[in-house]
């Protein structure tokens, strides 16, 4: 029986009689005084009544007892023999684990509305740039459409990322890939971001090797840190990409990110004093990248200097890894 | 003439692609009965199939498997999304390649082209004419009536892109989005390095002045009598 409860319960139930009984008794002593009645009166009125208070006080004592047996009654089942005990157990144990879950699922489903809204407020921004130009003037450059639809488009393909992680019992399919195949996909793929900036990647060592790992999430992976590279980078710098045992580096000589940021990359909506330099930081993509390695078998770190670079670095497990 | 199939629904986009491929000399063939698009593939017997597995009303997969039951056509997969299980069940159920919307043109024909070289269907592309010239596409040798020129292989992709242009002015972005897709990490420096290289080789045969530059825009390739 929790104590806690049931004192609730059962202050709740007498809360209003109590006051209104208090609150007449307090008006009779106030009579009394000022029509100058004898005090015996008073005194003989609380000596009636509060018998008759005391009686229903107990009552309603026994009636939220009544009710708070009710309210429990589904739990309160006797085991007959120790197999139902132990059963008992069992299912309190499943109920609780069952209730956190639940609380869990809410709290992700929550989570999630949240990063959609992020998402939705960029993609939207993209969108009413294009519609401004558009109101301005009779024919927008294709540049310009190019642009923000790219800009909304990666915000779409970070959502979707973001919606598939967030699932249960994800879809993981471990091969062997050739690495430095995968990395020219993802620099093709993204071809148009490193133009459009006038950056050239550089690969370093990677011809060769191969790596155990879901290509689709190591492609997502790469895509986003060389996102953040070209983000922060200058016109006309190289990025480069290297391999060196088990690590792939990728390297940028941009703006780099303040020591007080660092430890902070990672969180989701996360932006940092260069978010306000560029619109493109919602500072879910690192977020995103920690999350999936963490799930696959490579971890995650940066390092940088203001103003001289960043580099971003996968640590694969050296099982995972063949060189020739 | 090398035959594309296009199973897409949205005819902006057909337009587009459609336009890009005839560029390329390529003919192209879209669906005429959404409920027999199997069959129509099987027929019309193209090179390649441009399928978009994203059309709602539509499961991409079953008709790509039953596509797969009677041909062994090249597919390229349209999808929305790298880290979507339609992809994954395109692959799974005979695609080749796949192609993420939005694209841009250049891309998929550069897929189109990587996936017709993988098949070998392109007897036809080794030998790209241009005027009293030819251009071989593998070994990267102009034969010109005043001589021959060997080109690097990034001084054959450019050449060859602008003759596919011929006449028109083809942007520096689009030029370097088709250098990129063959490989070739170029930016606006090393592209005018280029461009110079490949003019001074085009003068050794008797091109001078073949690429004309225009400001702020890109290259132009002209008629060798102009």
């Amino acid at each position: 029986m929790n104590k806690r409860t049931f004192l609730i319960l059962f202050g709740r139930a007498i809360a209003p009689v109590t006051l209104c009984y208090l609150l007449l008794i307090f008006l009779a002593g106030l009579l009394v005084v000022l029509y100058n009645l004898p005090l015996l009166f008073f005194g003989d009125l609380l000596r009636f009544s509060l018998p008759v208070l005391g009686g229903w006080l107990i009552f309603a004592f026994y009636r939220t007892r009544q009710r708070y047996k009710k309210l429990h009654a589904k739990d309160a089942i006797s085991p007959n023999n120790p197999v139902e005990a132990a059963l008992i157990t069992l299912l309190t144990a499943e109920k609780a684990t069952a209730k956190s879950t639940i609380r869990d699922l809410h709290l992700k489903q929550q989570q999630q509305f949240d990063h959609l809204e992020l998402f939705a407020h960029e993609i939207k921004n993209h969108l009413a740039t294009l519609t401004a130009a558009a109101e301005n003037q009779d024919q927008v450059a294709s540049t310009d459409v190019k642009e923000a639809v790219r800009h909304a488009n990666y915000y779409l393909d970070l959502l979707l990322s973001d919606e598939r992680l967030a699932m249960e019992g994800n879809d993981f399919a471990f091969q062997w890939i050739d690495l430095a195949a995968l990395v020219n996909d993802v620099l093709q793929q993204n071809s148009a971001l490193f133009i459009h900036k006038q950056l050239i990647p550089q690969l370093h060592q990677l011809t060769g090797v191969r790596v155990l790992t879901d290509p689709k999430w190591l492609r997502f992976c790469i895509a986003q840190l060389l996102s953040n590279a070209i983000k922060y980078s200058q016109p006309n710098q190289t990025i480069h990409i290297s391999w060196e045992i088990n690590q792939l580096h990728i390297i940028d000589h941009g703006c780099g990110i303040p020591s007080t940021d660092l430890p902070r990359i990672y969180d989701n909506g996360f932006t940092g004093h260069n978010g306000h330099q560029t619109t493109l930081s919602t500072g879910m993509g690192l977020y995103l990248v920690k999350k999936v390695a963490q799930q696959l078998n490579y971890q995650l770190s940066v390092t940088s200097a203001v103003n001289k670079g960043t580099t971003a670095t996968l640590t694969f497990t050296p099982a995972n890894v063949r060189q020739r | 003439m090398t035959k594309v199939f296009i199973v897409e629904d949205n005819p902006e986009l057909i337009k587009s692609i459609t336009a890009a491929l005839t560029k390329w000399q390529y003919a192209t063939v879209t669906v005429d009965d959404w409920q027999t698009v199997a069959d129509e593939i099987v027929t019309a017997a193209p090179d390649l199939v441009l399928f978009d597995i994203t059309l709602p009303s539509f499961d991409g997969f079953y008709w790509m498997q039953e596509v797969r039951k009677h041909s062994q056509v090249p597919i390229i997969v349209i999808s929305a999304a790298d880290i979507d299980s339609n992809v994954m069940h395109a692959v799974a159920a005979g695609a080749d390649d796949y192609i993420m919307k939005p694209f841009s043109m250049t891309v998929l024909v550069a897929k189109v082209q990587a996936l017709l070289r993988r098949n070998q269907q392109t007897s036809e592309e080794e030998a790209i004419e241009w005027g009293a010239n030819t251009f071989n596409s593998l070994t990267n040798r102009l034969t010109t009536p005043a001589g021959t020129v060997q080109l690097t292989p990034t001084e054959g992709a450019l050449l060859q892109v602008l003759i596919s242009h011929h006449q028109q002015t083809v942007a520096k972005e689009r030029l370097l989005e088709w250098l990129w897709q063959g490989g070739k990490y170029l930016n606006d420096n090393t592209l005018n390095v280029n461009i110079s290289r490949l003019r001074a080789k085009l003068a050794t045969v008797g091109l001078t002045d073949a690429i004309r530059t225009e400001r702020g825009i890109g290259y132009r390739l002209v008629n060798p009598n102009e």
